[in-house]
């Protein structure tokens, strides 16, 4: 009985809004991951479709299907959807639905942030499928090359729709990245350790770390262009002192490790699922890792591999070109960890596994060919060609799309409480397997025959006639596969037998739940003293359920769950979560319209929405936090632990702390631009007038003294808090002034040439930066007088440092830089 | 957290060797740092190598530091990372040696 009532309890505690606004304020891990899934699937369908459009326009020479100019559409958003709607996106649903059941916690370390995360992604995702609808969408391939993407070769809103859109989603990727990390390093099982952890927590720690550093030049590009399109600031015009591969440079700076972004989730589910499959433990844990981290930072050092063509100097490319080679050898450490795993085990021939084997072959081709392109003579040989379409996709689809349709499978359960009906998926994956192969293997013998990428039509005289045919029988094979296989999971889904708790005999925490989940996941939470919990354990579900673990009680309608120490998994406080919530909806929709009134060209509304934005950030953090501490709690078993509100090392601490390190690499790949264009472009810097100035760093060096003084001045006595955050807000506002009086001396229109417009963009990233450290600063001081930040819950004072620190920092290597770079001209 | 940063010091040297190089190559070509120096090596080749074996050396000198600490599996790991920033500066940087600097 007293476990019927805990589940009643919690579950009126956990659960979201009735009817409609539930769905718009729900803050579920469970639910948005769903959506996330549910949503990316969409997509995947939709990029699919534009795939057969593709194969059947290529089918036969000089067809006459689609011109130029749809073609050009549909194999653009083709590309976009699958990188931007789907593989992200799908890895994001996997990791919110996951993490916190395989850490053994009851949410994500920001629920409402998730929320915030779909949000932009729903919207920026229907804006580009409208603009596809509309027959305006991107035409110039994913990659946006300029000076095709510039405004003299696409003057419509194609290229505008397509960096408008991708930002906006990256917001919800950024969202996730940063919440993945925090859950990762707080919100975990007592005693679960790093080395305790499951392997796949490993997996989306490296992902969303990369994700904190790879995304940012994107976002930083697209900003950029999107400003030469609309105002006429041009970055990538030579002829105004620009270059179109600083674009190359900032894409690839993202979309190589964006490669191994997608990989590595999914190899964190092959990770998980070999061993199940094998009956038996993963064989070398520590290995893997290993080859994780590696794989994290070197593919870092990849890039311009996509860049071979260019006319970089030889040197250059021997540095991209070994490092190109040397990632190989992380990612065969786990090819031979997974084969070890399943040579060592008793494996069991289910669905899953035909998936894996399937992964295997794809894969590895896929990976050879890697290594063959990343052999610069051979890339140059190959670059541009059908070649490298083939390659892409036998990494892409191998290592991310047959992992995923493994992880469905193995996961439905989990997710349905359900079991498969009918034996469709083995049918939908011979298909889907032959069907891919049939598309992609030989297309490599097309490109080596010379015919490029993207070209919507070729001549009969060319020889690739039967080439491309058999490639299109094969994709509308797989079309079929891909079928087959949506029927079956929503028949599994709709139909399927109910499913036994841990179906598959597994050994980590997800398992140890009822399926499908409840809202809360854990009745109790566990504590764990092994990397496998219920392989000593097989009853630590039921016990869990019946309320024998940690915090297995409802008071006072909180949502509550652990935090614990990032390395020992020492249980550290409780974390009180928040429920649900209309504002992540209404941010995003004022989000969007910031993007579209820049998409629609009504530029005198985006401040608007700007300012509008920052309303309903401040309306969001004063909901945070209390003004009376609740004191410490009974957490079971004898553990007396404080609230998140007493604590310093708060989950909102690590947040803003990761999130100023992504900010600090947008600003790191903006000063990349600014050097690279220094020693790269023509006509650099312009003829004029730039000597060296001091007054104006001067004054915005005081203000960033100020801030940063000011910031630390209620540190060590809390009654003067309240002063110190309004001497810090005082310093950036100087600083503020200081820049802006500095770039109205001493730069000349940001239109002219390409150095006035990266000085009018560092200015304008330093105005930006200081005025938020400014605004957290101004908010403190409200928090203060309110009573949410006392002596007894000062971890706010630290959280508006790191704001503030980050602003004045940038003020003040802004400011030199461009006041000496007037004497180095 | 000390623990996590231990672990992935070797990998973050290697990216900051990395970029140093990328960089150091970047700015001597464009500052025509062609002319002859030590040895019939031009400037550019002379500081790139001297920079390299600078950075070959700091990964060696990390690995002696993370083997001071194994007792868990963590620190283990953060060794066999400082092996693999070690092995990826010297073959990474290798080109310094092989190849001419801005042809």
């Amino acid at each position: 009985m007293k476990a019927i009532q805990l589940h009643k309890d919690l579950t009126r505690i956990w659960q979201g809004e009735p009817g409609w606004r539930g769905v718009f304020s729900s803050v579920s891990h469970t639910d948005l991951g769903k959506r996330f899934i549910i949503a990316a699937a969409v997509f995947f369908g939709i990029g699919g479709v534009l795939a057969m459009l593709i194969r059947a326009q290529l089918a036969t020479p000089d067809s006459a299907f689609a011109g130029p100019e749809v073609y050009g559409q549909i194999f653009t958003m083709h590309g976009s959807i699958m990188m931007f709607l789907f593989a992200i996106p799908m890895l994001e649903g996997l990791a919110i639905y996951l993490l916190p059941k395989i850490l053994g916690a009851r949410d994500l370390a920001y629920p409402r942030l998730t929320a915030l995360g779909w949000w932009c992604y729903l919207f920026g995702g229907t804006i580009m499928i409208l603009a596809l609808l509309g027959g305006v969408a991107p035409d110039a391939g994913w990659f946006l090359y300029p000076p095709l993407s510039g405004k003299e070769f696409t003057p419509g809103v194609n290229s505008d729709v397509w960096l408008l859109g991708i930002t906006f989603v990256e917001i919800s990727a950024m969202c996730a990245a940063i919440e993945i990390v925090v859950t990762f390093l707080k919100f975990r099982a007592a005693n679960m350790s790093l080395t305790r952890m499951p392997i796949m927590a490993w997996y989306l720690l490296a992902t969303a770390g990369m994700m904190i550093f790879g995304f940012p030049p994107l976002i930083l590009g697209s900003i950029l262009l999107e400003v030469e399109r609309a105002f006429g600031w041009p970055f990538f015009q030579p002829e105004l002192g620009g270059s179109p591969l600083l674009w190359q440079h900032l894409f690839w700076l993202f979309g190589h490790p964006e490669v191994y972004i997608i990989f590595l989730p999914a190899a964190g589910a092959l990770s998980t699922i070999i061993p199940v499959m094998a009956r038996t433990p993963l064989i070398g844990y520590g290995a893997i890792v290993t080859a994780v981290m590696a794989l994290a930072f070197l593919s870092f050092g990849l890039w311009v591999h996509h860049m071979f063509t260019t006319g970089i100097p030889h040197m250059a490319l021997g540095f991209f070109s070994a490092a190109s080679v040397l990632v190989a050898i992380p990612t065969a450490v786990q090819i031979f960890a997974w084969i070890g795993t399943i040579w060592a085990g008793r494996p069991k021939f289910t669905l899953p596994l035909y998936y894996i084997v399937g992964f295997f072959v794809v894969f590895v081709l896929g990976g050879l060919t890697g290594v063959m392109l990343a052999i610069v003579p051979f890339d140059q040989q190959a670059h541009d060609t059908a070649f490298v379409t083939a390659h892409l996709h036998y990494v892409l689809v191998g290592g991310f799309v047959f992992p995923m349709l493994a992880a469905a499978y193995y996961w439905m359960p989990h997710a349905t409480g359900r079991t498969r009906v009918m034996r469709l998926g083995i049918a939908a994956f011979w298909l889907i397997f032959i069907g891919f192969n049939l598309t992609f293997l030989h297309m490599h013998l097309t490109g080596l025959l010379g015919m490029p990428r993207r070209v919507y039509t070729y001549p009969v005289e060319a020889g690739w006639t039967w080439l491309n045919l058999i490639s299109s029988v094969g994709s509308f094979m797989q079309a079929f596969g891909f079928g087959l296989f949506a029927i079956d999971i929503a028949l599994q889904r709709r139909i399927g037998n109910r499913s036994r708790r841990d179906p598959w005999e597994a050994e980590t925490l997800e398992w140890a739940m009822p399926t499908p989940p409840s809202q809360y996941n854990f009745a109790s939470l566990p504590t764990v003293d092994s990397r496998e919990p219920l392989t000593k354990d097989r009853k630590i579900g039921a016990r869990l359920a019946a309320g024998a673990g940690l915090l297995g009680r409802a008071i006072d309608d909180r949502r509550e769950t652990l935090a614990v120490d990032i390395v020992t998994g020492k249980p550290e406080h409780v974390a009180i979560l928040p429920g649900p919530s209309l504002l992540p909806i209404q941010t995003a929709a004022v989000i969007g319209g910031f993007f579209l009134s820049m998409l629609l060209s009504v530029y005198w509304l985006a401040p608007v929405f700007v300012i509008g934005t920052a309303v309903m950030v401040w309306r969001w953090a004063a909901t945070t936090g209390t003004t009376r501490d609740p004191g410490p709690i009974d957490a079971g078993d004898g553990i007396i632990l404080p609230t998140s509100f007493a604590v310093g090392g708060s989950s909102a601490y690590w947040g803003s702390v990761l999130a100023s390190a992504a900010n600090g690499t947008l600003f790191a790949s903006l000063l990349f631009g600014y050097f690279f264009l220094w020693v790269v472009a023509p006509n650099w810097p312009p003829p004029g007038d730039y000597g060296a100035y001091l007054f104006e760093p001067a004054v915005i060096s005081a203000g960033a003294a100020l801030a940063l003084f000011g910031a630390r001045f209620g540190s060590r006595d809390f009654a003067r808090a309240g002063m110190g955050s309004a001497m810090a807000a005082l310093g950036l506002a100087l600083s503020i002034a200081g820049l802006l009086w500095a770039g109205l001396r001493h730069l000349p229109g940001p239109t002219e040439h390409a150095f006035a417009a990266v000085g009018w963009t560092l200015t304008s990233y330093a105005i930006f930066s200081a005025a938020v450290g400014a605004l957290i600063q101004l908010f403190i001081r409200r928090r203060i007088a309110s009573g949410h930040v006392s002596a007894d819950r000062p971890h706010e004072l630290r959280i508006a440092m790191v704001w503030s620190d980050y602003g004045a920092g940038v003020a003040l290597v802004v400011a030199w830089l461009l006041a000496l770079s007037g004497s180095a001209l | 957290m000390i623990a996590l940063v231990r672990m992935v010091s070797g990998l973050v040297l290697w990216a900051a060797g990395f970029s140093v190089l990328y960089t150091l190559h970047g700015l001597g070509c464009a500052l025509g740092w062609t002319g002859s120096s030590v040895f019939g090596l031009t400037q550019i080749k002379a500081l790139l190598i001297a920079a390299w074996l600078g950075l070959v050396a700091a990964q060696a000198g990390i690995i002696v530091w993370l083997l001071r600490y194994r007792e868990s599996q963590v620190d283990r790991i953060g060794i066999a990372n400082g092996w693999i920033g070690f092995f990826a500066t010297v073959v990474g940087g290798f080109p310094v040696l092989a190849i001419s600097s801005c042809v």
